[in-house]
């Protein structure tokens, strides 16, 4: 078990709510869902309670399992070979999220940016970067959300403040009038459902710092995603209607051409394009190192960089096949039977099954539990011991002719800051 | 470590091969042919005719800057044809040096003939699906017979007539009153909205007195300048109306904002000039017996711009008698206007669709919009009620040069 | 004993000879050759003695007066203690001795032992402000050349025992003094044992400037960030010895080495911290747009110029295809010409006189610029684009090499791949900064709450408390000027 590198819970969190909204960002699935109108602002709200809801079985079973990384706790809740297989459902879910992404990625970027490039340059200008950035590890993945979802939450937040102008209160009328309940509460779980992104807390934890948490971390993620959701969609119907909104394939990306008068700013579609995508590159090296983490994990071969270049490689074509370069399947994907029941199944269910054998279980498995933990308490304590200075320290001088005095000092005991 | 190198020059080879061998998405801006208006008619045959006004560029001087003004002129008018809009842009490739590049159009024009029989709603879907031209230009209707002679129109000063119309229309909309403009995103909401229809605006070239006459040339053929007044009332994309300036008002006042435009209200036989500004009216909307009804509660303030008759605008005795002239004005022009629409057109252009859809019940508006305009809007009571304040009255109290002398 | 020293004495004796006449003739075996080496032998009151000493490198009046005339004229009874009127050490062995010698000290054989005293001076240049590291606000002078200064002038600013100066001779043939330097109670342990370690491992044959040094510790010759900062300023390595860090100084140059060197410690000068809160946080605030617009400004451009012209104001799309219209290059071609050639004019403006050197830079820039555009080579835009460029980097110059390579990488995938291009460049430039470790410490770790206080904007002086954590483990805070309630006691 490496703890090193580490990760702080707000790098977390900020990689969970940036991965999870290239969705919105790129497409908002939320305004063809359920009653598919101008109620689309209250779907989404309703769909946070149902994401808690879908992800609390993943969230207690990791809570339980602390110090365990996610391959090791399917082995012991499931024994070796149950854990490496159900390792390996996770493995082929991760690396069809990447292949996924890419072809959003991909389509977009040929739809609205360069019309007339042929996909392969395009896919290989995508790949290329997502696989750098998954061979440098884990602490860089969250360095580098720290520098980029920042500017992306901005870009969210400038865009609605630019378009206040041209909005029309009229478009969220009437509130709730033509949609009925059970529209609201089908889109809202269709929503919740596109939320994969608690596998990300799942592997990652594992790395957090210590005294960092996992659920403030989820929670704070939770907030962010919350917040940055709402004001795309509400700024996206307030300014186009829901009507025409539905029409587009990536309405908010047609939002920012509207933004801004003839005066200081305009054009500011340049920056969506910018954030978009490399929010987008960010969320592919992040489900790349999880693809070739969990292969990594189960077969002990070499090291997880080795990976992640067959994984790419293979995303590659599988994205060059004649039936994924066209915009039908975009469509299929962004339906309300596809992709949102395949997450259901990897980040729902069968976290469930796995949280019941645990409970069935449980006296066999506290015992691993407890030894773990154990284990690195001690190595921790130990760190801690071997970090504080000794009295004495610094070693004679090497060389003659020493004039200076050397008298060393103990260091007298430091008090470190409050951390967040 | 060779390994790794390997795989740096291998990506290096590859990128390089990759980038170079393509030209794709690449343009230089030199080869651009900027078309900046677009005219759409329909020949009797059938086919689209669409005359394009191209940016002409003359090239720089020594210093650099730029001569577009002194030397040739400024833009090009060029004619395309195509069964369908997307061949158009075929012909464009053979008929036009450079590139063709729609996305800095201002405006577009279709003919009246174009709107009225066939609507623009296949023009409309090129247009939205075309990942270049954006949602910015205006949207007219062209009033006269020949409709291309709006491109030779005088257009005073400016250069290009995508320019001209893109600055009048986009300066401060909150002044005008007899018109309105509309751009393509705005239709296209409208379009959308249920219990509502679009508007379109109107242009006309017309003849005009030597305004813009330079000294010397009298023998010059008469000019034409471009009007805009009135709206073009559409149903669905199709055009059915034209409203005049006066009824084009009652428009402006229900659905726009409006700050300090000018206008008068006669009184008696004089007429008092007045800086208007209103306030989004209150609509209530009910349904009795199959019928519906509809009050509008319009606050309008006034300013005092210009006085011809004898009334002390200090005085509040008199203002109160002026607010009364002024309610019953405005409250019998948009009256007569909204019967007419109801009469003749049957199109609700107002949105009280849109109204009665977020007062009343969702079943009530479900089973009855799909007859809204024809049915329900035609027959509908509408009762307006204008509140009218006279807030200011510019520098002067009392009428100019009545107590002198 | 110091293994450096045997490749000077080929065939050392290893003891020192018993009588003056030998003694003499051991030494000249060895040193013989050169003739600015200095032996005399001369008669005492007792006995012979013998003095070696290095023309040039020593005070001969002090020799004169403190060592020879004390030794012939008076004599204690062989004491030398009463005898040599400065302070001496006693050389054990040969090697001692023949270092002794060549660093400068003179040495005495008398009454078979052998004494050394520090009688050294030198030539050297004054204490000077060091160019290119100007302030306006804040001390000027800078190091030099000779170690004692420098290590005076260290020791001048931090007056503490907890200041540790450690001696490394490096170099076979030139014996150089290399000198670590840190602050023992705040220093990171790790970092200062790997690079002590390091230094004890490098076996060559002379060290004549830290630069050697720097690329000797660095650990991928290959990369933009060594992680090893540089300085010549003696407030500035003592700034950086308060956050932990270790300096190497080099005997023979001015350039102090820092470990390890944070990315945002590049950005940061001095003077920010001697200026209020307000200027030094506009300073800040310009360089980090200094370096945005001077990496990005010609590939965004030209991103935006050749791929995506609907993200172009009208106006300004007329204007540029006016200004490019009778130009042959395309737009690409046309930055990449004006860039390397703005890059070749500032490296011709460095390499002149001062005076020439500056009047060549501004006149070539203008004339180069202007009738470039009137031969109509390149368009008036182009132009414009990459003198942003230029000017924007020479506003941080510790960036310079980092600057160049990627305004090149950033031109070239941009005008092969516009936004996507430049998207993509972005990330992996920011990639390579946060996985970049210098000693195990990364360069552009994220800041937590007390880090970010002085980062790419700086808090009023009296809210850093805390000395950065990614560097400093142990004794962090740095001051306390804030009560239990966080008042500011002051």
């Amino acid at each position: 078990m490496n703890k090193y590198p580490s990760i702080c819970q707000n790098q977390l969190a900020l990689m969970i709510a940036g991965s999870a909204l290239m969705f919105p960002y790129s497409f908002l699935p939320v305004l063809r869902t359920g009653p598919a109108n101008q109620d689309a602002w209250i779907v989404m709200l309703c769909s946070i309670v149902f994401i808690i809801a879908l992800n609390a079985p993943f969230l207690i079973l990791k809570n339980k399992f602390l110090n365990f990384d996610f391959v090791e706790m399917n082995e012991a809740i499931l024994g070796k070979i149950g854990g490496k297989f159900v390792s390996l459902i996770y493995t082929f879910f991760a690396f069809s999220c990447y292949t996924a992404c890419m072809l959003i990625a991909t389509m977009y970027t040929r739809i609205y940016l360069l019309a007339e490039t042929p996909q392969w340059i395009v896919l290989l200008f995508v790949i290329i970067p997502a696989m750098y950035i998954a061979t440098s590890g884990a602490g860089t993945i969250a360095r580098l959300a720290t520098f980029i979802e920042p500017y992306i939450l901005l870009t969210i937040f400038v865009f609605c403040v630019v378009g206040i102008n041209n909005m029309e209160l009229f478009n969220i009328l009437p509130i709730l009038k033509d949609s009925k309940p059970m529209d609201i509460v089908e889109g809202a779980f269709f929503t919740a459902a596109r939320f994969s992104e608690i596998l990300i807390l799942v592997v990652f934890s594992i790395y957090l710092r210590r005294g960092h948490s996992l659920n403030k971390s989820y929670f704070r993620s939770l907030a962010v995603f919350g917040v940055s959701f709402f004001i795309i969609v509400i700024s996206t119907i307030l300014l186009l209607s829901s009507g025409v909104a539905k029409l587009m394939h990536a309405p908010f990306y047609v939002y920012s051409r509207q933004v801004g008068g003839e005066d200081l700013l305009q054009r500011l579609q340049v920056f969506n394009a910018l954030a978009w995508i490399m929010g987008t590159i960010l969320k592919l090296s992040i489900y790349s190192y999880m693809a070739s983490f969990f292969l990594y994990k189960v077969t002990n071969f070499k090291s997880q960089k080795f990976f992640v270049y067959p994984l790419s490689l293979l995303a590659f074509v599988v994205n060059m096949l004649p039936f994924m370069q066209r915009s039908a399947t975009l469509d299929l994907f962004k339906q309300d039977t596809t992709y949102p029941l395949f997450v259901l199944f990897i980040a729902f269910i069968v976290p469930l099954l796995l949280l019941i054998v645990y409970l069935i279980r449980q006296k066999s498995i506290k015992p691993i539990i407890d030894q773990r933990n154990q284990a690195v308490a001690d190595a921790e304590a130990k760190h801690d011991a071997a970090v504080q200075p000794k009295p004495g320290n610094a070693p004679k001088n090497s060389g003659q002719n020493s004039n200076e005095a050397n008298i060393p000092q103990a260091p007298p005991p430091g008090d470190s800051p409050q951390q967040a | 470590m060779i390994k790794k190198r390997l795989w740096i020059v291998v990506m290096i080879i590859i990128m390089l091969v990759a980038t170079m061998s393509g030209r794709w998405s690449r343009q230089e801006p030199k080869n651009l042919a900027i078309g900046i208006a677009y005219l759409y008619e329909k020949t009797d045959e059938g086919i689209y005719s669409i005359t394009a006004e191209i940016v002409h560029l003359s090239g720089t001087n020594e210093s650099g800057a730029a001569t577009g003004g002194q030397s040739g002129s400024l833009s090009i008018i060029r004619n395309f044809k195509g069964p369908t809009v997307s061949e158009t842009v075929r012909d464009t490739e053979v008929k036009v040096e450079k590139v063709f590049f729609g996305s800095q159009n201002r405006v577009r024009f279709f003919s009246e003939e174009l709107a009225r029989e066939d609507g623009i709603l296949d023009i409309l879907d090129f247009f939205v699906r075309d990942h270049i031209a954006d949602e910015r230009p205006y949207l007219f209707v062209v009033k006269n017979e020949k409709p291309t002679d709006i491109f030779e129109a005088d257009l005073g000063g400016s250069a290009r007539l995508g320019e001209h119309i893109h600055h009048i229309a986009g300066k401060r909309q909150d002044t005008v009153l007899t018109t309105t403009f509309v751009n393509t995103l705005k239709f296209v909401r409208e379009y959308y909205c249920e219990g509502m229809q679009p508007v379109i605006s109107v242009v006309e070239a017309k003849e005009t007195e030597a305004a813009y006459k330079t000294p010397g040339m009298e023998d010059e053929p008469k000019k034409t300048e471009l009007v805009f007044e009135g709206l073009g009332v559409m149903k669905g994309a199709k055009l059915v109306g034209l409203l005049s300036e006066r009824e084009a008002m009652t428009y402006t006042l229900l659905r726009e904002d409006i700050k300090g435009a000018h206008t008068s209200i006669p009184v008696g036989e004089k007429e008092i000039g007045v800086k208007l500004s209103n306030s989004r009216p209150k609509i209530k909307t009910s349904y009795e017996n199959g019928r519906v009804k509809i009050n509008i509660d319009l606050k309008l303030k006034l300013s005092v711009s210009e006085n011809e008759t004898e009334y002390d605008v200090s005085q509040y005795r008199d203002i109160k008698i002026l607010e009364n002239i002024a309610n019953n004005h405005f409250r019998k022009e948009i009256e007569s206007t909204i019967a007419k629409i109801q009469r003749e057109y049957k199109s609700d252009i107002f949105g009280f669709g849109m109204h009665f859809h977020v007062q009343q019940k969702h079943d009530l508006w479900e089973s009855i919009k799909e007859e809204w305009d024809d049915k329900y809007f035609a027959e509908a009571d509408i009762t307006v009620k204008v509140d009218s304040k006279i807030v200011f009255s510019g520098e002067t109290r009392e009428k100019f040069g009545v107590n002198a002398r | 004993m110091n293994e450096q020293t045997q490749a000077v004495a080929e065939a050392k004796p290893k003891k020192i000879a018993s009588s003056a006449a030998r003694f003499e003739k051991q030494i000249e075996e060895v040193l013989g050759k050169s003739f600015d080496v200095v032996i005399y032998r001369f008669k005492t009151v007792l006995e012979e003695a013998v003095i070696i000493y290095i023309d040039g490198m020593v005070n001969k009046d002090l020799v004169d007066r403190d060592i020879i005339k004390p030794l012939k004229l008076q004599d204690f009874n062989g004491d030398v203690n009463l005898t040599f009127k400065i302070p001496f050490i006693k050389a054990d062995t040969f090697d001692k001795v023949l270092t002794s010698i060549l660093d400068g000290n003179a040495v005495v054989y008398y009454n078979k032992s052998v004494y050394s005293m520090d009688v050294k001076m030198f030539e050297k240049r004054g204490v000077e402000t060091p160019p290119g590291e100007e302030v306006n606000r804040g001390p000027k002078e800078g190091f030099t050349e000779n170690i004692g200064t420098n290590m005076s002038m260290l020791r001048r600013k931090l007056k503490t025992t907890n200041l540790i100066f450690e001696k490394i001779v490096i170099g076979k043939q030139s014996n150089t003094v290399i000198v670590l330097t840190y602050l023992d109670n705040i220093v990171n342990r790790d970092v200062l044992d790997q690079v002590r370690e390091k230094l004890k491992k490098i076996n060559t044959d002379a060290i004549l400037e830290t630069g050697y040094l720097e690329q000797y510790l660095e650990e991928k010759p290959f990369s933009l960030f060594s992680g090893i900062g540089l300085s010549q300023k003696p407030d500035v390595v003592a700034m950086r010895l308060l956050n932990g860090k270790v300096a190497i100084m080099c005997d023979g140059t001015p350039h102090v080495l820092t470990i390890p060197e944070l990315f945002i410690e590049t950005i940061h000068t001095s003077e920010e911290y001697y200026s209020r809160t307000i200027q030094a946080n506009i300073t800040r605030f310009l360089k980090i747009l200094a370096l945005a617009l001077s990496i990005l400004t010609p590939g965004v451009a030209v991103a935006i110029i050749t791929f995506h012209q609907e993200m172009l104001p009208f106006t300004f799309l007329i204007t540029l295809i006016q200004a490019t219209q009778g130009t042959p290059l395309t737009e690409a071609s046309e930055l990449f010409f004006l860039a390397i050639m703005f890059e070749l004019l500032k490296e011709a403006g460095l390499r002149m006189p001062k005076i020439i050197g500056a009047s060549i830079t501004i006149v070539g820039g203008l004339v180069l610029g202007e009738t470039a555009m009137r031969a109509g080579i390149v368009g008036a835009p182009s132009v414009i684009f990459v003198a942003i460029a230029s000017v924007a980097s020479l506003a941080v110059t510790n960036l310079n090499e980092f600057g160049i390579v990627y305004r090149f990488i950033f031109l070239f995938l941009g005008s092969i791949m516009g936004i996507l291009g430049i998207s993509v460049g972005i990330v992996i430039m920011l990639t390579q900064l946060v996985s970049t470790e210098a000693f195990g410490i990364p360069i552009l770790a994220t800041f937590n709450k007390e880090e970010v206080k002085d980062s790419f904007i700086r808090y009023p002086l009296k809210e850093i408390e805390f000395r950065p954590s990614t560097v400093v483990k142990y004794n962090l805070r740095r001051s306390r000027l804030k009560n239990e309630k966080g008042e500011s006691i002051l």
